[in-house]
């Protein structure tokens, strides 16, 4: 259909125009009568106008879900930079009124020290790959005995209580079990799942408070991300406790269960 | 002054994150996405002009970011991961909805990447054709005729007229 200067004819674009409302009311009018008498354009203009109406349907409960804090803060980071400033002078109150010791402020230091997390990165790279592939020995407790599992490298870890082993069948994967590992100062306890195609994912954990915050974000939702070999990792902070998933797989599908570790619709590992 | 701006800013979150959430079709993606834009949109706040318009900037941003990851990784999410949340909506529609629906979603991930964009931005955030062309920096004419051809694809790939050529697995 080509546009002709003719009053009455219309070009495609018209078409568009008035399903989109960016077209006048006197030339609306007139392209409604045309509509009116050929049924074949007709049809075609209610099913753009239907696509329209669908693509509302899919996407418009977005507009009503709440907004995510990470996305508020970056919609004003000045905002969260006088937080973090407001928590460094508290760290340096809590020394000056108790000299309660030197975590607060070491807790509070701005300045990541990217070198302890890229070790941390690499010591569950390393462990994920020695027990991948293990076929009679995955793991020391196996899921049937998951109670006994939790307690005994919550206990080891030296948390106050037992965490909750994450669960990640949402996501198609089963807990195999776990095993305690030595780490850098001390053990860390590595919990194993596998899907239906077999592959495995490990979940790496360490309990060290008086660690600095090396990678802890404000919401513990941006991950430090590390690929050795065919193996991803990507290791976040959440409290006392240092945690990395590991799989050989693309970042987005292990950021998914990284999301579901940190109990995003989902158990929430934590040592209370 | 920084306030009114974060508060222009702020305001366009929900609809960024609607289009990402139909560009990724993933909700962790597309809230990725959103918040590089934002972040890339501070860098470069004193680009924007008072007055001028927030919302077709920060798109033009999400765009260019998006467009680049798509270049970078020539991939699509799967369709697979989509089947959880997609008809999960706060809709609750009919049966005979849900099947209309999931087939519009189906059906627009076999457009063309730039004309399921143009339909996107058009159909789903009702930007104008003027805006849209800024978005993308093509002219008005390509918008119009590239929505054209999102349109009449998608209606032909509705009514099974058209074969999905280069249809992935479903």
């Amino acid at each position: 259909m080509t546009p002709i200067k003719d009053h009455n004819a219309l070009s495609e674009d018209e078409l568009h125009r008035l399903i989109d409302g960016r077209l006048d009311p006197a030339r609306a009018a007139i392209l409604a009568e045309h509509l009116r008498r050929n049924p074949e354009d007709a049809a075609r203009v209610e099913a753009w106008r239907a696509q329209g109406l669908g693509l509302h349907g899919l996407y418009d409960g977005v507009l009503a879900e709440e907004i995510p804090p990470r996305l508020r803060r970056a919609a004003r980071p000045w905002r969260a930079a006088g937080t973090a400033l407001a928590r460094l002078v508290a760290g340096f109150a809590l020394i000056a009124v108790g000299g309660v010791g030197g975590w607060a402020l070491r807790d509070a230091r701005p300045q990541p020290d990217a070198r302890i997390v890229v070790e941390f990165a690499e010591r569950a790279a390393v462990a994920h790959a020695v027990y991948l592939p293990e076929v009679r020995h995955p793991v020391e407790v196996v899921a049937a005995e998951a109670q006994h599992l939790s307690v005994w490298t919550s206990r080891r870890l030296g948390l106050a209580e037992p965490l909750r082993i994450p669960d990640l069948r949402s996501a198609g994967f089963d807990l195999v079990g776990g095993r305690l590992l030595p780490d850098a100062q001390g053990p860390a306890a590595q919990y194993m799942y596998q899907d239906g195609g077999g592959r495995r994912v490990t979940l790496y954990v360490k309990h060290d408070p008086t660690t600095p915050a090396a990678f802890q974000s404000d919401d513990q939702q941006k991950f430090d991300f590390y690929r050795r070999g065919d193996t991803s990792v990507l290791a976040w902070r959440d409290g006392a406790l240092g945690c990395a998933i590991a799989g050989n797989m693309e970042k987005l599908e292990l950021k998914r269960l990284a999301y579901m570790v940190l109990g995003y619709g989902q158990d929430k590992v934590k040592a209370r | 002054m920084l306030a009114g701006r974060s508060k222009l800013i702020e305001e366009q979150i929900p609809r960024l994150r609607r289009y990402a959430r139909a560009l990724t079709r993933d909700p962790v993606a597309a809230d990725d996405l959103v918040q590089d834009a934002l972040e890339r949109a501070w860098s470069r706040l004193h680009l924007w002009r008072s007055g001028t318009n927030m919302r077709a900037w920060l798109f033009t941003i999400l765009h260019n970011i998006h467009a680049n990851q798509v270049r970078a990784a020539s991939i699509r999410p799967q369709l697979t991961a989509l089947a959880d949340w997609e008809t999960s909506g706060s809709q609750a529609p009919s049966q005979e909805d849900r099947i209309m629906v999931r087939s519009l979603a189906q059906s627009i991930d076999l457009l063309p990447e730039e004309q399921r964009v143009v339909l996107l931005l058009v159909g789903l955030e009702e930007l104008t054709y003027e805006e849209a062309s800024k978005v993308l920096d093509v002219p008005i004419g390509t918008v119009m005729s590239r929505l054209s051809r999102a349109r009449e694809k998608l209606r032909r790939l509705m009514a099974g007229t058209e074969a999905p050529i280069g249809a992935k697995k479903t």
